[in-house]
């Protein structure tokens, strides 16, 4: 796969070597799907891990976040690679990590 | 008697191979004599000339062999003392080579290269942490920031702003002494639609009003300086006003990112003004909404360093428009 996150910076830099920097939102999302990939996460548990106190919680964010976080890995929503779409559950980051 | 004991692993081995080989070789016939081993007439010898010459030479042949064959092997020793003192200077040095050497050193090196892995992990992690927390002290930062607006005295409400404003110092000055510590900063393809709507999303969390509109391909430029530049020029137009449209668009040659606000607009003569440093129009000392008057002057800079550059004009419907410009390079 060969994308690459840095946690200081916050952006990614995809195979191709073209970095993308990420929102706070967005850098928050992806680094819960980094410590517990090939898991089927809730969006409850997302929105948990992701919002600080104070934020406005519905739903409906996480998958506006999920579907910003797809386009920025260039991940097809219709079949995506990286992160799935598990009916019924949430979501599954399917990626091999490594520090 | 500890004196008397060479210091280096060289010497040690270079005098333990040369009495070895002296023995054996200048002293090897009469051992075996003294030891009743082998008959012999031999009778003292006497001195002779031509005998020292040989002597001479043996005796040179003994110390050279004594000598390259210690070098041999003291140098892989000799390897990892330099690279753990490599090691010493520079964390980030290369590793030690895992492949040369016996046994013993090959192990010692890669012990050494473990714990250099691990103190570099263990760096990592605790940069990581630290800006972890030195982003996420910003939002609530920010919401003080906004209820202090509410104080009703005008004294309280100034010292309650210092401090806030202190403290977002301190967390821009760790942020940006953490991002230093990475390389320095190196050119490469930016999507540069992802970092503007990164902007606005983060702005947006903190309650601001804008929207980014538009589209440009990936730019070959310094990430952090546009991002920065971006930064002051998005700041501004949420200062001097309450909402900030961004608007994306390319030519063949150059990408250029339109800043509306609807804030006063600034007065034709002063567009080229205000990008100097440390100027601030007077609206914005009434305003002290902070900073120090170089936001324009930075964000400029930090586009010409890109090759292109930033101009401001007034836009018809009110309020200004900053638009950056940067080039497409091959």
């Amino acid at each position: 796969m060969g994308w690459r996150l840095n946690f200081i910076l916050r952006q990614l830099v995809s195979p191709e070597e073209l970095v993308i920097p990420l929102s706070n939102a967005e850098f928050r999302l992806l680094a819960v799907f980094i410590e517990h990939p090939n898991r089927a996460l809730t969006r409850e548990y997302l929105l948990d891990a992701t919002q600080g106190r104070d934020m406005d919680v519905f739903d409906r964010s996480i998958d506006i976040l999920v579907s910003r976080l797809r386009q920025k890995l260039n991940d097809d929503p219709r079949t995506p690679s990286m992160i799935k779409t598990i009916r019924g559950e949430g979501y599954l980051f399917d990626a091999k990590v490594s520090r | 008697m500890k004196s008397l004991v060479p210091d280096t692993l060289f010497l040690r081995l270079f005098l333990l191979l040369f009495c070895i080989l002296s023995v054996s070789f200048f002293a090897g016939r009469e051992i075996f004599i003294t030891l009743g081993l082998e008959h012999t007439n031999a009778v003292p010898r006497q001195f002779n000339p031509f005998r020292l010459n040989i002597f001479l030479i043996r005796f040179f042949a003994v110390a050279v062999t004594a000598w390259i064959a210690a070098i041999w092997l003291s140098k892989p020793i000799k390897h990892l003392a330099q690279a753990a003192d490599q090691l010493g200077k520079n964390l980030n040095s290369p590793p030690i080579d895992e492949t040369s050497g016996p046994s013993e050193v090959r192990q010692a090196s890669k012990v050494f290269n473990q714990m250099q892995a691990r103190v570099q992990q263990q760096l990592e992690e605790r940069n990581r942490f630290l800006a972890a927390v030195s982003h996420d002290l910003r939002t609530p930062l920010t919401r003080l920031r906004l209820r202090a607006e509410k104080i009703g005295t005008q004294e309280l409400k100034s010292a309650v702003r210092e401090d806030i404003n202190e403290m977002t110092s301190i967390i821009d000055t760790t942020l940006e002494y953490l991002r230093g510590d990475q390389q320095p900063e190196a050119t490469c393809l930016l999507d540069i639609v992802a970092l503007v709507d990164s902007l606005a999303q983060d702005a947006r969390e903190n309650g601001k009003d804008i929207s980014v509109s538009g589209n440009a391909h990936p730019v070959k430029l310094q990430p952090l300086a546009i991002r920065r530049c971006l930064n002051n020029l998005i700041e501004n137009a949420f200062r001097y006003g309450e909402r900030a449209t961004i608007v994306i668009g390319e030519t063949e040659s150059e990408v250029v990112i339109a800043i509306h606000d609807a804030g006063p607009g600034i007065p034709e003569d002063k567009l080229e003004a205000v990008f100097a440093p440390f100027y601030r129009l007077e609206a914005s000392r009434s305003r002290h909404t902070g900073g120090v008057g170089l936001g324009l002057a930075i964000a400029r800079d930090m586009a010409v360093k890109q090759g292109g550059n930033i101009t401001l004009k007034n836009s018809p419907q009110g309020g200004l428009i900053a638009t950056l410009i940067l080039p497409k390079r091959p």
